[in-house]
């Protein structure tokens, strides 16, 4: 009780299912007064917001959407922890009317821990239309806690359900004034377990004596002594069994006697006629293909335009600034860390902000309209040969265009595990900034063979992308179930007003938390290149050249121990196409490609061979991703390790394949 | 409903056959997982299909379709009613008091 201590607004918390119409109920309540962080230490999204109930702030914080509250993972560990260690003050079970039978398997679970709750029957439209003739008033009897029907996405029924938690949170308080605690409510419990109940009562008992016996007060147990009792029986695999399966059957049970309509639809319903098309033997894989494509070209093609005049705004800006600067009068190295250093650092990371909020886009319309669940399926068989999961696909495709988009995506999947494979080696996928790289180098040195030496780059990438994660899949231990069950919810029309609220905040969240690294990271940059003073970005003595003349050995045996090329490969961490402008400015050959290409051509063709220009192309592939990549592999595994390692592990192999490239092909030739 | 036939595997069921889960074979995490899902003895089921290159296959279950791997299915044994499932939502099976 949160708020009976401290001075603390009351918190009450949305559980559910996924799919049950949460994130819409929680937009419902909270409006634009909402936040989408990231739960402690892990990487499930978490949004937190407020409402005002009767003058009173209340915040509301969305649980992962669950089936259960079991052991198992992430989602369910996340939301049983909350409850069980926060204590919240209200729980507001949200349940799909037409999927009762399913969704009050987690009502039950939830009403054992014995904290105010209140349900709200989502989708009572659809329900309506399905004529199932829920009788809410046996529902409440059976629950024995307040029911109220809602349509998440009319705003129906919000009201009564914001009055009915504000009604719990006052009486909590008012119980509290008068008794100076939350009595043990001694209510008869929701669940019986018939064979069990011997043993149940049992560890209650001794349970309660502990507590005792430790603190002299029940203190520190938040929840109801028989509830520890059953969790302790949840332990052991056949109890579980039977727990399970008597909640399910407790579940079926209040379900067969709410529902008033036997519907047995001898025809298929809407969802399973979409799907005979979306799933079908031949068509459905164009469609999915169809689908990533549509997915790409608005992330990526519609987007080239705002990102291409925000580059155009930026360099304007600089340059009017520079101009600015120049006849106040400051110190030009002053001026160019403005200009070079911050102004195109904040363009650098708004040129993002166009294709990541539209990705977010379409990944919450696909989401919303129930196709992600279809994808991940048609996948399966796929990517279950690298040891990964179905919803693994969608975050490799989208790393062709960007891996900083491929890592967000990854948000799509379910298991942690699975998740974090697909961030880590998403760097792997050939994304469109290493692209002038390849085409710079194929036509200075492979002319006739140009596009086969691109297009094997790009095979390599997926070939590395495959065979890495399938080394991970080894290494990391799956530490629930990695298995494929999932549930194939129904198609609903995407809600425009719900797409932009969230696509809003998923970006507006990434933009300010890895637009402040970026920045940050591309100043130092500068500094590096420039420092000390007097130096440049082409100059051996500048910091960063010191650097790449002392790396530069380490690159001989690949075939390129020059320290230009280390240098420019030290620049492309910044972004991958910095190493074609770095190129361009330590031979002299002018700055910007696609000015002086010729010249930067004629210039790499004297620095580098067809050997080492290969395995300099392949360095570029696979070594450190480029900063945005680093910044977004740490925000979304939410760990400094994870984000070491994947810098660790792509220069080894980066280097590896490199010096393979070269000796063997050297060894070839010869 | 009642199941008549023997226990067969899931993932061998005819395609919408009405059948009965009667026993997992599974253990540990993927067996909860499971029967979270819906999957436990007593629940009533059918296969709908397989999405194309014939895995996972599409299971009603508790009124929801999964789709599940033909190897985890191969876990799940279940005994055959004589009738068809009948597809949408419907109250839970059990035979009436
Ligand atoms: N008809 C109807 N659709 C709803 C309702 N609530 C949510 N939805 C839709 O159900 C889908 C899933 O909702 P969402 O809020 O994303 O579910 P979550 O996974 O629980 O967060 C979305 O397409 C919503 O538009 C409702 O009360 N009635």
């Amino acid at each position: 009780m949160a708020f009976l201590i401290s001075n603390a607004p009351p918190v009450a918390v949305l559980a559910g299912n996924p799919n049950c119409g949460k994130t819409a109920l929680f937009n419902a309540i909270t409006g634009s007064r909402q936040r989408v962080g990231n739960w402690p230490g892990v990487t499930v999204e978490k949004r937190q917001g407020t409402t005002t109930l009767e003058s009173e702030l209340v915040t509301i914080v969305d649980l992962p959407g669950t089936y259960t509250l079991g052991l198992g993972a992430l989602d369910e560990k996340i939301a049983r922890e909350f409850v069980v260690n926060e204590h919240p003050d209200v729980i507001i079970n949200v349940v799909d009317a037409t999927q009762l039978e399913r969704n009050l398997y987690l009502t039950i679970q939830l009403l054992e821990m014995d904290i105010p709750m209140v349900v709200a029957l989502n989708m009572f439209d659809e329900a309506k239309a399905l004529d199932l003739q829920i009788d809410v008033d046996r529902l409440k009897k059976h629950l024995g806690i307040p029911v109220i029907p809602t349509v998440a996405t009319k705003k129906q029924g919000i009201h009564e359900l914001l009055f009915e938690t504000a009604r719990l949170i006052t009486d909590a308080k008012r119980t509290y004034k008068h008794v100076g605690r939350i009595p043990d409510k001694n209510r008869i419990p929701v669940m019986k377990y018939a064979a069990l109940e011997a043993e149940i009562g049992r560890l209650e008992r001794e349970i309660s004596l502990k507590a005792v016996r430790s603190s002299g007060s029940n203190a520190h147990l938040s929840l109801p002594h028989r509830w520890y009792a059953v969790k302790q029986l949840e332990r052991n695999p056949n109890t579980l069994d039977i727990i399970t399966k008597a909640r399910y059957d407790r579940a079926a049970g209040i379900a067969d006697s709410v529902i008033g309509q036997n519907l047995t639809a001898d025809e298929i319903t809407p969802s399973q006629a979409i799907d005979r098309l979306v799933l079908h033997p031949w068509l459905a894989y164009p469609i999915f293909l169809g689908i990533i494509w549509l997915m790409f070209h608005i992330t990526f093609t519609f987007s080239q335009p705002i990102a291409n005049s925000f580059a155009e705004f930026f360099a304007f800006i600089g340059a009017y600034v520079n101009n600015l600067l120049s006849s106040v009068g400051t110190p030009a190295v002053f001026n160019d860390f403005v200009v070079n250093g911050i102004i195109a650092g904040v363009g650098a990371v708004l040129e993002f902000a166009p294709p990541i909020f539209l990705l977010f886009m379409v990944i919450t319309i696909l989401e919303d309209v129930g196709y992600m669940a279809r994808a991940a399926s048609l996948s399966d068989r796929l990517m279950r040969a690298v040891g990964l999961h179905g919803g693994a696909f969608i975050p490799m495709i989208l790393g062709f265009g960007c891996n900083v988009t491929g890592i967000l995506a990854a948000r799509g999947l379910d298991d942690p595990r699975d998740r974090l494979i697909s961030i880590m080696v998403n760097p792997l996928i050939s994304c469109a900034g290493r692209l002038p790289v390849y085409v710079l180098f194929a036509a200075a040195f492979f002319t006739e063979k140009r596009g086969l030496v691109v297009f094997s780059l790009y095979i390599l990438g997926i070939f590395l992308a495959a065979l890495v994660a399938r080394i991970f899949s080894v290494l990391i231990k799956p530490d629930s179930a990695s298995i494929f069950v999932m549930e194939l919810p129904p198609y609903r029309l995407p809600r425009p007003g719900a797409v932009f609220i969230q696509t809003w905040e998923r970006g507006r969240e990434f933009l300010v938390k890895a637009g402040t690294v970026i920045l940050t990271a591309v100043s130092v940059v500068w500094l590096l290149a420039n420092l000390p003073l007097g130096t440049g970005p082409g100059d051996p003595n500048s910091y960063i050249g010191r650097f790449g003349t002392i790396l530069a050995p380490a690159f001989r045996p690949a075939g390129f121990g020059d320290w230009k090329a280390v240098v420019a490969l030290l620049s492309g961490i910044v972004a991958k196409e910095l190493i074609i402008g770095t190129l361009g400015v330590l031979y002299g050959a002018g700055t910007v490609y696609g000015t002086a290409e010729t010249g930067l051509i004629y210039a790499i063709r004297e620095a580098f061979e067809p050997l080492s220009a290969y395995a300099f192309l392949v360095m570029s592939l696979v070594y450190i991703p480029c900063i945005a990549t680093l910044v977004s592999i740490k925000r979304e595994t939410n760990s400094w390790k994870w984000m070491a390692v994947s810098v660790v592990y792509t220069v080894l192999l980066g280097w590896i394949l490199a010096v393979i490239v070269y000796q063997v092909g050297t060894f070839l030739v010869h | 409903m009642r199941p008549s036939g023997g226990l067969i595997p899931l993932n061998a069921l005819e395609h919408r056959r009405a059948a009965v889960v009667v026993t997992l074979t599974g253990s540990g995490a993927a067996r909860q997982k499971l029967m979270d899902m819906g999957l436990t003895p007593g629940a009533h089921i059918a296969v709908e299909g397989t999405v194309p290159l014939g895995d996972p296959i599409i299971v009603w279950v508790r009124g929801s379709r999964l789709a599940l791997r033909h190897r985890e299915a191969a876990g799940v044994l279940v005994s055959s009613c004589p009738q068809q499932y009948r597809w949408g939502y419907r109250r839970s099976h059990r035979p009436k008091r």
